[in-house]
């Protein structure tokens, strides 16, 4: 091999050997600022807002006083609420059906002597073998296609379970 | 010749099999990450990263964040939102998942200047053509810039890049228009002669939402509804409520980070809506007030009649919050969530009077402001920037109703930081743009 072709192998070999050397000398680089200014121009825009909007479910039903499912019955709601879970306490309001009863409140606006009852309707075929009107109950079930003859309601509660209880210290709702 | 590329070639191989992870790119959006928390920031580097643990991750100055590895990218939410103006360091161990080979990635990023717009009206004794402003500042700047000029106007919002102005005639009747708050381009109107209410912006995520009465329309039947607008597409939605019929709100608000509001109606219930997917309406109960979303989640904040509660709209859990024990108190005016952990900020009206601003977290109460006794004013209104990082108190003058200098309204904003109590920053007018992201009430 010639002078100059020696020459020509250590050269390409030198430059070889820098090149592995600053690989492995000089540590992992990080973007510089101008770059890292102009990724966020890039990316400030609705990129990263495109990720999926968390999926909302609401408030859990359970917790609804007679109120609330009283305000959703009266705005047309009963398709929406069948199925509905509830577990609600309120006083046996009877309107002379035979086997629907309302479970009621007294709802305050102003003060006492103001208070209108507001009510559910309950399906239970031979109610008043079980519970007085006026008394207080707690029951726990679901909403139901109302399968009365005798109401006109949609939707009533159909019950899993019916207890007396004694009144509450807050019988009112506001 | 071969030889010194061989000796090359396994040489590279063995740099390249020793060498850790180095960063390739970064994404982060600094002005959404100051408007709230859930934001990211997406290390990418050049190979598959292992999952790193807590004490391997370090920011400066300090957030809660929340790690996560995605492939061959580092991936870092902030639990809480960021401050303005603040340069953020990074620093995370990381280790390939492959070789195990580590290093440290090292990343910065500069939040935005705190931008904010206030409305500045004209005294009450001005001619009846003269203007009201609506003027952009920086917090800790004296620059400031007036967007709009012209005389009339009642409410605006501001969902960068629009602005949404309400002005009215002698009449008193309404116009909305919608344009770029730059002025770049031309403003479109988007509903007159009506009478609009309860303007919001959802920041972000770029929505504008209204109440629109027409004066004199009767084919449209005079009926109040709440209309949502999206400035990007031109796009104007009416929203019905539960019953079907056009939904007249007593209170709303938007839910941030998603396509939904809450809705207060006339007999206090309140229904979660999605009127841009149309989901049907979940009824969320009855309750007497909203108080707000706490920043970066979606848990909505509501008054049952002196319980607060906290009701997490994703998960459908609601919990009462703790008693809020205020000494010398006569009432709480308004109760603003923090982000994070970091409590809420109470307007509380003393049994002397007087108006103070506390924080409370964690059953401590912490004074951040009181009223001037003096003639420069009361507090009429506070809302929070969306970080939570101030809490902007409009002032209204004590001799509003008898100086011919006045324009009836809170003539000056004092912008509060909220960790120390500081006044930052002071400006003219009052309405801060903030105040129009958060319910009305």
């Amino acid at each position: 091999m010639s002078a100059f072709g020696r020459l020509l192998v250590w050269s390409n070999g030198a430059v070889l050997i820098c090149a592995a050397l600053a690989l492995l000398v000089i540590p992992p680089a990080t973007l510089s600022s101008s770059a890292r200014q102009n990724r966020e121009l890039v990316t400030s825009g609705q990129a990263l807002d495109s990720t999926k909007a968390a999926a909302l479910v609401g408030a859990d039903p359970a917790t609804f006083s007679v109120k609330d499912w009283a305000a959703l019955l009266s705005q047309g709601g009963a398709e929406a609420v069948l199925g509905k879970q509830v577990d609600l306490s309120g006083y046996v309001l009877d309107r002379g059906k035979e086997d629907v009863f309302y479970i009621a409140r007294l709802v305050v606006s102003c003060c006492a002597v103001d208070a209108q009852p507001i009510g559910v309707p309950v399906y239970r075929p031979g109610w008043r073998a079980e519970i007085e009107p006026g008394g207080w109950i707690r029951i726990q079930g679901a909403f139901v296609k109302n399968p009365s003859r005798d109401s006109q309601e949609e939707a009533a509660i159909g019950v899993g379970s019916l207890a007396n209880i004694e009144e509450p210290d807050q019988p009112y709702v506001f | 010749m071969i030889g010194a590329l061989l000796f090359a070639a396994v040489g590279l191989t063995v740099a390249n099999t020793l060498q850790g992870p180095r960063l390739l790119d970064a994404q982060i959006n600094p002005g959404a990450a100051v408007e709230g928390a859930g934001q990211r920031l997406v290390l990418r580097v050049d190979q598959t990263v292992a999952h790193p643990t807590t004490d391997q991750v370090t920011l400066t100055p300090s957030v809660p964040v929340e790690q996560t590895t995605d492939g061959a990218a580092l991936i870092l939410r902030f639990a809480d939102s960021l401050s303005y103006a603040t340069t953020y360091e990074i620093a995370a161990k990381v280790q390939s998942a492959t070789t195990g080979a580590s290093s440290i990635l090292r990343y910065s990023f500069r939040t935005p200047d705190g931008a904010f717009y206030a409305l500045q009206r004209p005294a009450s004794s001005a001619d009846a053509d003269a203007p009201a402003q609506i003027v952009r500042h920086f917090i800790g700047s004296t620059e400031q810039r007036v967007v709009r000029s012209q005389p009339d106007i009642e409410q605006y919002a501001v969902a960068d890049p629009a602005i949404a102005v309400v002005t009215s005639d002698a009449d008193g009747a309404g116009t909305l228009t919608v344009g770029p708050v730059d002025g770049s381009g031309p403003s479109q109107t988007l509903a007159a002669n009506s009478d609009i209410s309860q303007l919001k912006s959802s920041g972000p995520s770029g929505l504008f939402g209204f109440v629109l009465t027409p004066l004199s329309d009767p084919d449209r039947g005079g009926d109040a509804q709440l209309h949502l607008h999206d400035p990007m597409t031109g796009k104007l939605i009416t929203v019905s409520g539960f019953d079907g019929k056009p939904l007249d709100p007593l209170d709303w608000a938007f839910v941030p980070g998603t396509t939904s509001i809450v809705a207060q109606t006339a007999d206090n219930s309140f229904y979660l809506i999605d009127p841009l997917n149309g989901r049907p309406t979940q009824p969320l109960g009855g309750h007497s007030r909203m108080y707000g979303i706490v920043p970066g989640s979606t848990t909505l904040i509501v008054d049952d009649n002196g319980d607060y509660k906290a009701m997490d709209l994703a998960t459908g859990n609601t919990s009462t919050l703790p008693d809020i024990d205020l000494p010398e108190a006569a009432g709480l005016q308004q109760l603003l969530p923090l982000a994070g952990d970091r409590g809420y900020v109470g307007w509380v009206a003393t049994q002397d009077g007087a108006g103070l601003v506390v924080v409370i977290n964690n059953g401590n109460v912490r004074q951040i402001y009181a009223e001037d006794p003096d003639p420069t004013g009361g507090i009429q209104s506070i809302c929070l920037s969306p970080n939570g990082q101030y809490l902007a108190i409009a002032k209204l003058p004590r001799d509003v109703a008898m100086n011919p200098d006045s324009s009836g309204f809170a003539d000056k904003t004092e912008l509060i930081d909220t960790a120390t109590g500081r006044t930052d920053h002071e400006v003219a007018g009052s309405e801060v743009n903030w105040c129009n992201q958060n319910p009305t009430s």
